[in-house]
This record gives C-alpha cells, sequence and structure tokens, in this order.
C-alpha cells in the first residue's frame, strides 16, 4: 500500500451537527488524506452518513469547519463543493432510472460542466461534449460497465447499480470521493471486485477517498487509516492493525467481527 | 374603532367555518396523505342537496341538514376513503390530478343538474337578532358559529377521550404511526374521512345563505381552508381552528379598506396570500411530507423502434396536411385543437419530464394573450414579432413560479400555483396591465403577402407549423444534455446538486420555458377567437388542463397530443357534449386514470414484492402505511427483481 499523496485532502475540524436537540455528529476532526483511502466506520446510528451530508453540504454544521484541498468550503452549496472537486456515492443509491447506464455516467461529467451557466445547461460546448464521452467511456470501462452501457438502469441488480454510482462519481473528475457503504447489498465477490476498482482508481489518479463501510474485511484490505465514530464522537483515529489492536474500538464496534473477517482472509 | 365590530363580528362567523372546514381538511390530509382539493365542491355538493331537500321540497332543514350529513359524511366519506386507498403510494402529481379530477367531476355535475343560473340560496335560519354594542348580531350568524365551534370542541374532546381518538392523533401528528396505534388503520382512516367530510359539508350549508348558490363560488371560497391549515402548517388542529378565524376576521376587515380595483380583488385571495406567506415563510422540513412527490413520473424510452416512430410522425403529418380539404366547416375545431397542443406540450414538460406542477397553466396563457393583444392593437407590432414577445414576455412570470418550487414541491407547489392562478384572476387580470376592466381583449389575424391568416384555412397552416415546432421542441429537450437533467430532477435532485449542478437554474428554466410556450399558445388563442375573456382563463380552466392531461397518460409526446384530441376535437364534433358534461366526464375520468396509474405502481411493486421474497430478502413494513411503504420498497424491490430477471451471465 502507497502513503499518503502530498498536499490536503479532507479535513474536518470540531464539526458538529444537531438535528433539533439531538447532536448526531459532537466535535468531529479528521483528516482524509488525498491518495489513499480513508475509513470511517461505526455502528449504525453513529452519525457516518450525517459526517457525509455535512461534507457535501446536504446538512448544515452548527459548528467546525469543513475544507476541501486546502480550502474553506463551510459555507458553500451542495453544487459548488461538488464543483470544488467533491464527489460522493450514497448509502441508498442514487441512479436514474428511467436512463440508460451510459447516460446516468454521463450525468456526472455534465452536471459538472454545465454548472450554474444556465446557457451550458441548455447547450453544452463542443468541447465538453467531447470531454462527456472520453470520461464517460473511461469510467465505464474502469468499472467494467461498458457491456451494459445501453441498458436502462431499472433493470440492474443492486451490485450492477452500486458500481454504476461508482462510475458516475469516478467520471466526474473530482478530486475527493466520499463513498457511502458501498458494498452494502453485494455478495462477496462483487465487494471484492467493487474494492479492487476503488484501490486501482485512487493509485492511478491520486484522488482520495472517504469510506463509510460495514464489512471489516474490506476495510481492513483497502483503507490506509481508519476514524471510529461512536454515537457521533470519534473514538479511535490511526492505522487498521492500531485499530484491531485497540480495546476501545473492540469495545465500539468490532467485537468478534475482526477474527471472523480475519479468518475469511 | 367602533365601526369596525360589524366587520369583525362577521369576520369571526365566517372564520369559524372556514376553520371547521380547515380541521377536516387536516385530518383527512394527515391520516390518508391525501390533501383533498375537492373538499370545497363536497362543501359546495352539500350546500346544493341542503337546497333541493329543504328549500325546494320543504323538509324541515335539521332534518335536511342530517340528511346531507349522511350523504356526503357517511356515504362520501367511505367513497372517498376507499378511493384514497386504492391510490395507494403514487408520486404526488397523481393524487393532486385525482383530487383535481374529483373536484371537477362535482362541479360539472352540479352545473348540469342546477344549471348555471346563480341562485339566491335563502336563510334557514332566523334572521332576526339583537344589538350588542351598537352592532347587530343576527341569531343565524350566532347558531353559525355555535354549530362550527361545537363540532370543532366535539372533534377535540373525542381526540382526547377516546381510544379511537388518541389512535387518531398520533396519526394525525405523524402519519406513518397508522400501523402501529393498534387500530385498524383502515378504520382510522375511514372514521377521519366521514368526520372530515360532514365538516365540509356543515360549512358549505353554512356559507351558502351568504354567498350564493354558485358551485364555483362556494368550491373557491371554501378553499379559504387552506389558509387555516396553512396556519396550522397542515398538522396542528387547534392552531388550524384559530387559522380559520384568523383568516375571516383579516378577509372580513380587508373588504371594510380595500373598496378601489384593483384591490378590490384582495379580500377573496386573502387566504391565499396566508398559504403563500406560510409556505415561503416555513421551512419547508417542517410541513408534513414535504419531501414526497420528488418520484419520477417520467416514463422511460417507449420501446418503440425509432424508424417506426418517424414513419408515424410523418403520416401523422401528411394526415394533419389533409384536415383542411376533409373537416369543411369543423376546420376551426382543428385549429383550437393545434393550439392546445402548444399549451397541453408546455404542462406536459413541466409535469412529466420534470416532475414539478402547475394548476396556473392557463394563467400563463391568459398572459400570452393579453401581452399579444396589446403588442398587435396596441403597439401595432407584427404579428410573428408579437407572438414570440407574447412569449418571452410570459416567461418571467414562470420564473415567479419557479422561486417558490425551489423551496417546495408536491402537494405544496400545488396549493401555490393554484393560489397564484386565483390571485391574478381576482387582481391581476382586472387590470389595464392585461385584461383591463371589461376582462376582455382583441386581436387581429396575420396577413402577410398571399398569406391571409383571416382565412381559417391559412390560419390552420400557420398553427400547424407552431404546433409541429413546438412537438419537435418538446422530442429535442426530451432527448438533450437539459432533458436528461429535467429527468432526473423528477427523480433525484440530490444527485444533481452533488454533481455540481446548480439544480434552481435548471428548475428556472423549465418554468420558464413552459411559461413561454403557454404564452405562445395563448397568444394564439386570442388570434383564432380575435377576442377573449379573462374568464376562460380560470384556475377551473387551469384544474381540467392537468386532469384532461393525465388523462393521456404520462408520456411527454403522447400526451401532448392526444389531450388535445380530447379537449377540443371530441366535443367538437360530439355537439352534445356541452362544457358542464365535459367537465363532469373528464373530471370521473381523470380519478380513473389516477387509480389506474396507481394500480399500475401496485402492480409492479407487488411483482418487486413476490420476487424479493422468492430471493430470500424481507422488504415490508406494516401495511397500509402509505408513509412506510414510500421507505422500504423503492430501493430494495427494483434490484430485486432485476436480480431475479437479469441472466447471470451479463453480471460484470
Amino acid at each position: 500500500m502507497s502513503g499518503a499523496g502530498v498536499g490536503p485532502g479532507l479535513r474536518l475540524d470540531h464539526l458538529t451537527v444537531a438535528y433539533g436537540g439531538h447532536v448526531a455528529v459532537d466535535d468531529v476532526t479528521l483528516d482524509a488524506p488525498p491518495g489513499v483511502i480513508t475509513g470511517l466506520i461505526g455502528p449504525n446510528g453513529a452519525g457516518k452518513t450525517t459526517v457525509f451530508n455535512a461534507c457535501s453540504g446536504l446538512v448544515t454544521p452548527a459548528a467546525g469547519r469543513v475544507s476541501l484541498l486546502g480550502r474553506d468550503v463551510t459555507r458553500l452549496s451542495p453544487p459548488a463543493r461538488a464543483r470544488a472537486g467533491l464527489g460522493r456515492t450514497f448509502q441508498r443509491v442514487e441512479v436514474c432510472n428511467n436512463m440508460t447506464v451510459r447516460e446516468n455516467v454521463a450525468l456526472g461529467v455534465e452536471t459538472m460542466a454545465a454548472g450554474t451557466s444556465a446557457w451550458r445547461q441548455v447547450f453544452p460546448s463542443p468541447a465538453t461534449r467531447r470531454r462527456v464521452a472520453d470520461q464517460t467511456g473511461a469510467a465505464l470501462r474502469r468499472c467494467g460497465l461498458e457491456p451494459l452501457a445501453g441498458r436502462l438502469v431499472a433493470t440492474l441488480s443492486t451490485g450492477q447499480r452500486r458500481l454504476l454510482e461508482l462510475a458516475r462519481a469516478t467520471a466526474s473528475g473530482s478530486r475527493f470521493l466520499l463513498l457511502d457503504e458501498p458494498s452494502s447489498g453485494l455478495d462477496e465477490d462483487e465487494t471484492r471486485a467493487f474494492g479492487r476498482i476503488v484501490v486501482d482508481f485512487v493509485a492511478d489518479t491520486g484522488v482520495g477517498v472517504l469510506l463509510v463501510e460495514h464489512d471489516m474485511a474490506l476495510v481492513m484490505e483497502i483503507c490506509h487509516s481508519l476514524y471510529v465514530l461512536e454515537f457521533g464522537r470519534l473514538v479511535f483515529g490511526g492505522s487498521p492493525a492500531e485499530a484491531q489492536a485497540s480495546p476501545v474500538v473492540r469495545a465500539a464496534y468490532l467485537g468478534d467481527d475482526v477474527d471472523s473477517g480475519a479468518g475469511v482472509r | 374603532m367602533r365601526e369596525l365590530l360589524p366587520f369583525l363580528v362577521a369576520g369571526l362567523v365566517t372564520g369559524s367555518l372556514y376553520g371547521l372546514a380547515g380541521l377536516g381538511l387536516v385530518l383527512t390530509f394527515r391520516t390518508s396523505g391525501v390533501l383533498n382539493l375537492a373538499h370545497g365542491s363536497i362543501a359546495a355538493a352539500a350546500a346544493f342537496l341542503f337546497y333541493t331537500l329543504h328549500t325546494e321540497h320543504g323538509l324541515a332543514w335539521p332534518l335536511a341538514a342530517a340528511a346531507v350529513l349522511a350523504a356526503f359524511g357517511l356515504v362520501g366519506g367511505l367513497f372517498l376513503e376507499r378511493v384514497t386507498r386504492s391510490l395507494g403510494d403514487v408520486p404526488v402529481a397523481i393524487v393532486i390530478v385525482a383530487t383535481v379530477g374529483l373536484l371537477l367531476g362535482i362541479i360539472g355535475l352540479l352545473s348540469l343538474i342546477y344549471g348555471h343560473a346563480s341562485r339566491a340560496f335563502p336563510d334557514f335560519l332566523p334572521t332576526s337578532g339583537f344589538r350588542v354594542a351598537d352592532v347587530n348580531v343576527s341569531w343565524a350568524q350566532v347558531i353559525s358559529f355555535l354549530i362550527a365551534s361545537g363540532s370543532a370542541l366535539g372533534l377535540y374532546l373525542f381526540l382526547q377521550r377516546s381510544r379511537l381518538g388518541v389512535a387518531m392523533r398520533a396519526v394525525v401528528d405523524d402519519r406513518t404511526l397508522v400501523g402501529l396505534t393498534g387500530q385498524s388503520p383502515t378504520r382510522v382512516r375511514a372514521l377521519a374521512w366521514i368526520i372530515g367530510n360532514s365538516f365540509a359539508a356543515l360549512s358549505g350549508i353554512l356559507l351558502a345563505p351568504g354567498l350564493g348558490l354558485d358551485s364555483v363560488l362556494l368550491t373557491l371560497l371554501i378553499v379559504q381552508a387552506f389558509g387555516a391549515c396553512a396556519i396550522g402548517r397542515f398538522t396542528s388542529l387547534p392552531l388550524t381552528f384559530g387559522g380559520g378565524l384568523f383568516v375571516g376576521v383579516a378577509a372580513s376587515l380587508a373588504t371594510r379598506y380595500l373598496t378601489k380595483p384593483p384591490l378590490n380583488g384582495l379580500p377573496s385571495t386573502v387566504p391565499y396570500l396566508v398559504v403563500i406567506a406560510v409556505l415561503l415563510a416555513v421551512k419547508p422540513s417542517r410541513l408534513p411530507q414535504a419531501a414526497a412527490g420528488i418520484r419520477s413520473l417520467a416514463a422511460g424510452p417507449s420501446g418503440i423502434d425509432r424508424r417506426l416512430a418517424g414513419v408515424g410522425a410523418l403520416l401523422g403529418l401528411v394526415g394533419l396536411l389533409a384536415v383542411p380539404a376533409v373537416v369543411g366547416s369543423k376546420l376551426p375545431v382543428w385549429i383550437n385543437a393545434l393550439i392546445y397542443v402548444v399549451i397541453f406540450g408546455s404542462l406536459a414538460l413541466l409535469v412529466w419530464l420534470s416532475g414539478q406542477i402547475s394548476l396556473c397553466h392557463m394563467a400563463f396563457a391568459a398572459f400570452g394573450a393579453t401581452t399579444f393583444a396589446h403588442l398587435t392593437t396596441g403597439w401595432h407590432l407584427p404579428w410573428g414579432v408579437a407572438l414570440l414577445a407574447a412569449g418571452l414576455c410570459t416567461a418571467p412570470t414562470g420564473a415567479l413560479v419557479a422561486i417558490p418550487a425551489i423551496r417546495l414541491s408536491g402537494i405544496y407547489l400545488a396549493l401555490l400555483t393554484l393560489g397564484f392562478g386565483i390571485f391574478l384572476q381576482n387582481v391581476v387580470y382586472p387590470t389595464s396591465f392585461m385584461f383591463g376592466g371589461t376582462i376582455f381583449v382583441k386581436a387581429p389575424r396575420p396577413v402577410f403577402g398571399g398569406f391571409d391568416g383571416r382565412h381559417d384555412k391559412h390560419l390552420y397552416f400557420l398553427v400547424l407549423a407552431v404546433a409541429v415546432l413546438t412537438a419537435a421542441l418538446l422530442v429535442g429537450i426530451a432527448r438533450s444534455q437539459l432533458g436528461r437533467f429535467l429527468r432526473a430532477m423528477s427523480e433525484t435532485p440530490t444527485l444533481l446538486a452533488t454533481g455540481g449542478l446548480a439544480v434552481n437554474v435548471t428548475r428556472m428554466l423549465v418554468f420558464c420555458l413552459s411559461a413561454f410556450l403557454a404564452g405562445i399558445g395563448g397568444a394564439l388563442l386570442v388570434t383564432q377567437a380575435g377576442s377573449v375573456s379573462g374568464v376562460g382563463f380560470g384556475p377551473i380552466q387551469s384544474l381540467g388542463l392537468l386532469a384532461v392531461l393525465a388523462l393521456c397518460g404520462t408520456r411527454l409526446l403522447r400526451s401532448t397530443i392526444l389531450a388535445p384530441v380530447v379537449l377540443s376535437i371530441v366535443p367538437g364534433y360530439v355537439t352534445r357534449f356541452g362544457l358542464d358534461e365535459q367537465a363532469a366526464l373528464f373530471g370521473a375520468a381523470a380519478v380513473v386514470a389516477a387509480i389506474l396509474i396507481a394500480q399500475r405502481a401496485a402492480l409492479g411493486r407487488w411483482l418487486a414484492m413476490a420476487a424479493s421474497t422468492s430471493a430470500g430478502r424481507r422488504a415490508g413494513g406494516p401495511i397500509g402505511a402509505r408513509g412506510r411503504e414510500e421507505t422500504f420498497v423503492a430501493p430494495v424491490d427494483e434490484s430485486a427483481v432485476a436480480a431475479v430477471a437479469v441472466p447471470a451471465g451479463v453480471r460484470p
């Protein structure tokens, strides 16, 4: 596994998110550098998806700072953050069922290029069209979706939809990706294939990834470092090996999962 | 201050009746998830039936009232419970279509039975009274107020004391609890519909003496209840009743101060101004079901071969070119149908492709028609230039509606656009800016070179060209990048936003485009007719537009082409098929169409459920809790179907 890339990736400083009186994320500080995969794990309801939503601007934090590639994006809208280089996938897959696979992937590039310009939303420039075709093709190849390119998304399996979301996120040219439980609903083979695609993509492009994931085997294998969230608070930050050894982490989340996970491997 | 007291008393009385209607609305909305836009027409129908029983047949008023309550509360309530239940879990646009259809159907039926002449509704309560602090208060007012607040109090006690009432209160608070209360959800909902309809009927009967027997007036007036509901944030029953009182008093005081045109139209729109203000001020997440409605209706590729579609289009075009030679004196009917291709196309673009909704579409057309009339008769601009300018001037009106659409979707957007339409008709139509005091405008037909639009044949080809251009534009948009953005927006706006697209700009674009087309359609309408009045562009017409569009399916082009056939050509040939018959039939048909669309979705869900069970997966929730099903089914089922349907070989 290679080391972290140069420069800043995604940084959270003392991030706090509250829903009404309930503090879902409490003073979380974490650093996910570019060029590697950083894991964010924790039991259900620990606030992982809320952290993601705060990163991409879907919820407004009560306090704290989100910086992307060294730039403070806390005040930016979701689209502005995306254009600043932040891409993401969703725990509940967000795809357009009434479009083809290719159209869905192209959407990732097109939304980025069109941005706020009404004119460009209606009339994409020839250069954009070429870029859409190139990046869409590359992403479809990377994720092995080429044979399905013309298929209607409504007919895809869960695994194929997860891959489709990944393809769209990687096509867009984002410098940092948030992947929200990409392996949920996938079988073991599909999960391994998924993991390989993400690892290769990160190695090829130097893009940083923050990964929320329940499949511990996958997390231990591909993550460069790990953060553990419990009841909205960070209880651990370190390498996967340290996490396995940490009694705090075991108590909070891993339990015997790690042993059985390691056994499978 | 003293001279305000009579207005205050009158306001409190009508306000209590608005509050009563509002209670019924919130109760049914929160238990069934359906905001019944036809609530007002139920009140109107109740008033008519009461009129027949009491005034025409001399039945004593308490007996007549009891019979009406039994008919509309009990029978109507159970009927509506059944209808809304069979709607199940459909996109909110379809629910809106169903209730709009019900509204139109009832209004049409009432006009068929009772005719159009507005009749006086004799006072059935004693008009004698007493004086308090120099204000005349009639016994009728006292009794009305007591009945309204007594009913509200009765509901309050029922909800506080009885087991079923507590269950209902839980459901009003959080709709997804309906399956968890230990009471049969169907029973809770049926009772809610019975109470809700009874309240509507009661307020209709008690409001009618002051208004006269006019179905449209009664329907739209009781929609004042929406103002009351908005103040209660569509959730709180006590606040809703209080809101009714507020709306009544505010409207009554407004009649005292706003007496000069165009502002004298304002008092009747007070509730809508309240709705608009509340919807714009309250955070959407604090409104029930604010997130519902972002479910796509846009159909996927039709599966029809492109070449076949091309041949079909060509044949259709040849047929249309031959129309003037064949149809003889019926040509105006065909011109009218082609104009409606443009108007329906603009609505289909908005509703089917981008998942938005508009209940004020004829107001856009009215804007186009009046602008066009002013530009041609007033400024003497050439016809073509004026047509384009009429469209371009209407586009900003679309943008105006798009601003609330940024925050709101589904039922709230529907309410807001309905309010906007009523506001325009009451306040802006009578200004010289639009129709003026006489409420009608004139425009000439185009004449250039050898082309003389005064002949229907010439005009036909011109309008045909515009209709074909519109259809081509729709196809072009659907296939373009913008079309993909719109389809994605109707399904998952979050995806677009986190992908870097300024979705608000996209929304603005589609509303402007739609208004542009509707404006062109309006300009063509006034061109054909020579002169048009504002009456033809009212909120009821806008509702009818949506109902007819929905009759013709949810496909962009097919509904755009079929809807004018239903709206213009069929009535043009079947002359006994008058406006009232149309309203009644189209309304009923829209309800049926909505149910069919819902059942189509339910069938798909059933298949998915079967597949997912066989795949060893559990996808379920409290059956009958519509809210629950939304959260459970969508992501799991389709993939489960696919997992079964997709041959193993194609998986990557």
